[in-house]
């Protein structure tokens, strides 16, 4: 130790080369060596890495086409190039090379291409890109349509799967069409012609697929016209029909749907109903809502209430569907809150409960501590 | 879970690890932690800071409303009392400044000598600047001045 | 058996009782709505009674829609007698506010000079901003409602509206304004007003129907009709605003130049809008859409092999009414637009669209004709 702190960090490198004399001093020795042969490792030399720019200030470069080579990002990828792993420079892009100094970036040199002869980079900040389209158009028909039907690995591994969501939308609509006429004809007794028929059918379709997603009926039915009235537009857009035409069937369809929504609604289970006024189902709400808070709260209910309830609540044309899972959660739970009168009994024995109560260990908070009770069947509304 | 505290105070001491360590002990050191104990500890050091956190509160929106209120109720209380604090300073400078201000005009003598530099003049140690909380050790009992040593 | 985890708490006290109990006494500015307006309350009246009073132990928290989980939950300790002590407080500092706005509203009615006045109502605003902005009910209104039902002709929604939409959706909106290049490609920047919403309320699929998140790549069919589009001001607008809408797709190939052109695909303009009226949804459109609308909407039909092509919908503020003349589709110069109508862009909006399916079915209904294939490999030829 006091060696090391009198001799000082200078003596570190030959420890064995010093002799300490018996004063503390410490002398160096030089041994005889003269070095014979040259060392293996000094003969390295590599040839000239052919290092610098390939492609000079204005050159017309083609897109992989190398720039420059480097050790380092000498020259930083500007606009158009890009950077190898060994920091090679290439362009993507047909066009000039130019070498430039970015505003953003003042310490460093930038190499890009420009796609016009006659612009220089860096293009102006606020300034549109400029950008090279560089597909060529397929002219020879069958060609293109080859090209057009080709699909990806993903689009085509779907398919099948497409197919069948296809199947099923069809089927729920042809079925539900086919539901939609049949009320209009038997329990509307409306009249129809044959292209009125279908316009309507498509129109409560439409309002039946906005519904199901959970548009209000008024904003649905408003959407709907609106999808027919377009697609006429359309038609007239494709001369298929003149202006004049346009007109008149708009005013005939509006009118035509101002008289069917004045007869027929579509109720949000998906089935036709006889229109109701606003003010008629407020009052209709108000008076199921009192029965259901009168008959049937605060106390279990026999599966058959469940159904009247049920039967109440979907009452047609009457509640959204978020007032009715708002009642169903009320008034038929999937289970009875403890709070509700005889929805709990206390038994004494464990192992021989009553005939119809099901056993439930509960923890008791006043007691912090679980608690055996016992519970009518009707309480769970899905045991069986 | 919890066992009440019904060892007197002075056993509960001596039992504690950081009695025992006081004492000198040669060779290996023993623990005195049972090995349940000792299991817990070396699982929590395994774990990160931040898996050592306390649980989240799970609070209902009411209550974090409610939540935010009272830290809301809170930010307003304690600006109120800085903006008085501050009212308060205020007040007392400009009556410094006017009582200073009457010295110059009554006696500019004694206005230069209330004002004069004093070299050489440390911050009395029984002299502490004016704070809202007593030190840590509110007064040096074996202290004697310096020029009467 | 869920049951078990939940704490029973068997009925002891009746709930009316309960809620009367607990009815606080004090009436501050913050209950009295003889002058605020009725906006400002909380709805519900189980969720008012658990924020302003007590959560009721028996029922849980109204807020909490499962039962057993609403019956599991603990307030912290003593949150409810810290809370009302919290509330006087807050509600004493709102008073004084609202007696600062009655001395600001008395010197509006003697003022004078319109900057007085402009001063004046500013000043009112941001008083009111601050009387109510820490309200309990006016946060719970804003952070757990839906919050296209607030009223915001009430300057504290629309502030409160305005901290939300910062802290996200307008970060959401500019990095997608800025990564996909609709900044500098059509407009050279953006600073941004309004909150802007779009989607497309045709669509019967649940995926497509909700408001459009910026930057998604969506398929042909799903905006095949046009958008909705809110505006959301957060400054107060006193008399209607008129608002220009243009969408453009900067991506159309134009194989001359071997580049890309801007085509208009939907122009509105002269659209009075203000802080509540904010939206121009189907029946506005379907009752004044020929008024506003100054080029018909024709979606973006990509091409195969065309790449991902972007709609960008710029929303400009008017400084006056706008006569446009004919606009061409092709080639349409937004800037210029912008400028010589002497119009500011408050606000943006960008979705994606690639080739798709449903391309050639929009492109037959509107009339386009086959669309052309390209290679599927990009060439080497340079732009022109």
């Amino acid at each position: 130790m006091s060696l090391f702190r009198k001799v000082g960090i200078s003596c570190y490198p030959n420890i064995s080369n010093l002799q300490v004399t018996s004063l503390g001093a410490v002398n160096q020795v030089r041994n005889a060596t003269k070095k014979v042969s040259g060392s293996k490792t000094n003969k390295n030399d590599s040839a000239g890495r052919r290092l610098g720019p390939k492609a000079h200030e204005g050159n017309f470069v083609k897109p992989g086409q190398i720039i420059m080579r480097q050790r380092g990002s000498k020259i930083h990828p500007g606009e158009n190039v890009k950077i190898g792993i060994d920091h090679t420079i290439y362009a993507v892009e047909p066009g000039y090379v130019r070498f430039y100094h970015d505003p953003f970036h003042p310490l460093r040199k930038y190499v890009g291409v420009s796609l016009k002869k006659d612009l220089n980079l860096p293009t102006p900040h606020f300034s549109p890109r400029v950008r090279r389209f560089g597909y060529e158009l397929l002219t020879e028909p069958s060609e293109a349509k080859k090209e057009e039907d080709h699909m990806s690995r993903k689009e085509y591994t779907y398919q099948p799967k497409l197919e069948e969501a296809l199947k099923a939308e069809n089927e729920l609509k042809s079925r539900i069409t086919s539901e939609f006429e049949d009320a209009l004809r038997n329990k509307f007794k409306l009249v129809l012609n044959q292209e009125d028929l279908k316009v309507a059918l498509t129109r409560f379709y439409d309002i039946f697929q906005l519904v199901k997603i959970g548009k209000p009926v008024e904003d649905a039915k408003i959407q709907a016209t609106y999808n027919f009235i377009h697609d006429l537009k359309l038609t007239e857009r494709r001369a298929e029909i003149s202006a004049d035409e346009f007109l008149s069937k708009k005013a005939y369809f509006e009118k035509f749907f101002s008289s069917l929504d004045s007869q027929v609604t579509v109720d949000v289970d998906g089935s036709l109903i006889a229109y109701i006024a606003e003010e008629e189902r407020q009052s209709e709400r108000q008076r199921i809502s009192k029965t259901l808070h009168s008959t049937y709260s605060n106390r279990v209910l026999s599966v058959k209430e469940r159904k009247e309830v049920e039967s109440l609540i979907c009452t047609p044309g009457v509640f959204d569907l978020l007032q009715r899972y708002q009642l169903r959660t009320k008034y038929t739970p999937s289970v009875v809150p403890f709070s509700v009168p005889d929805s709990v009994i206390e038994i004494t024995d464990v192992k021989n409960p009553p005939e119809g109560v099901i056993i439930q260990k509960i923890f008791d908070e006043a007691a912090r501590s679980t608690r055996i009770v016992g519970r009518p069947r009707e309480v769970f509304a899905f045991r069986k | 879970m919890f066992k009440p505290f019904t060892t007197p105070v002075s056993s509960r001491l001596a039992s504690s690890g950081a009695v025992i360590l006081k004492n000198f002990v040669r060779g290996k050191r023993q623990s005195n932690q049972s090995a349940s104990t000792k299991k817990v500890v070396n699982q929590l050091s395994a774990l990160s800071a931040s898996r050592k956190q306390p649980k989240l509160l799970n609070l209902c929106n009411e209550d974090l409303i409610k939540h935010k209120t009272i830290v809301n109720a809170w930010n307003l209380f304690k600006r109120k009392v800085q903006q008085r604090k501050h009212l308060q300073l205020k007040k007392q400078y400009k009556s410094i400044y006017n009582a200073m201000e009457d010295l110059k005009q009554t006696s500019p003598k004694l206005f230069e000598l209330a004002n004069a530099q004093q070299e050489g003049k440390r911050f009395p140690l029984e002299m502490r600047i004016p704070t809202d909380y007593p030190p840590t050790q509110p007064w040096v009992y074996n202290y004697s001045p310096k020029n009467k040593q | 058996m869920l049951q078990a985890k939940s704490g029973v708490r068997i009925a002891t006290r009746n709930v009316a009782s309960f809620s009367k109990r607990f009815q606080s006494t004090s009436s501050g500015i913050w209950t009295d709505f003889s002058k605020r307006s009725a906006s400002l309350k909380l709805n519900s009246p189980e969720v008012k009674q658990g924020l302003l009073h007590k959560i009721n132990p028996e029922e849980g928290p109204a807020s909490i829609s499962d039962y057993n989980r609403r019956l599991a939950y603990h307030s912290p300790e003593d949150i409810d007698e810290t809370f009302k002590q919290a509330y006087e407080l807050l509600q004493q500092e709102a008073e004084v506010k609202y007696k600062e706005i009655e001395g600001y509203k008395k010197r509006l009615g003697e003022a004078k000079s319109t900057k007085e006045v402009e001063f004046l109502k500013k000043s009112i605003d941001k008083l009111l901003v601050d009387a109510e902005v820490k309200n309990p009910e006016v946060l719970y209104n804003v952070e757990y409602t839906d919050v296209e039902l607030l009223d915001k002709s009430q300057p504290v929604y629309r502030h409160l509206l305005k901290e939300k939409w910062e802290a996200y959706d307008l970060m959401i909106t500019m990095q997608r304004l800025e990564q996909l290049h609709m900044i500098p490609d059509t407009l050279p920047t953006l600073d941004p007003k309004v909150d802007v919403k779009v989607k497309f309320p045709h669509n019967v699929k649940e995926e497509f129907a909700d408001w459009v998140v910026p930057g998604t790549v969506l398929p042909a069919f799903a905006v095949s009709q046009p958008p909705t589009i809110q505006i959301q001001e957060f400054e107060t607008v006193e008399e209607k605003n008129l608002y220009s809408i243009v969408l453009v797709n900067p991506d159309t190939p134009d194989l001359k130049t071997n580049s890309y052109s801007t085509t208009l695909q939907y122009g509105l303009a002269n659209v009075p809008l203000d802080n509540v009226d904010n939206v121009i949804d189907t029946s506005k459109l379907f009752s004044q859409g020929e008024k506003f609308t100054f080029k018909d909407y024709q979606p973006l039909v990509p091409e195969k092999n065309a790449q991902t092509q972007r709609a960008c919908l710029w929303v400009f503020r008017q400084s006056e009414e706008l006569t446009l003349g004919d606009i061409a589709r092709e080639n349409f110069d937004i800037r210029d637009f912008a400028s010589k109508n002497n119009l500011t862009a408050v606000g943006a909006h960008i979705w994606r669209q690639r080739f798709d399916r449903s391309v050639n079915y929009v492109r037959n209904k509107y009339g386009l004709g086959e669309g052309r294939v390209f290679r599927r490999v990009r060439g080497t030829a340079p732009v022109v």
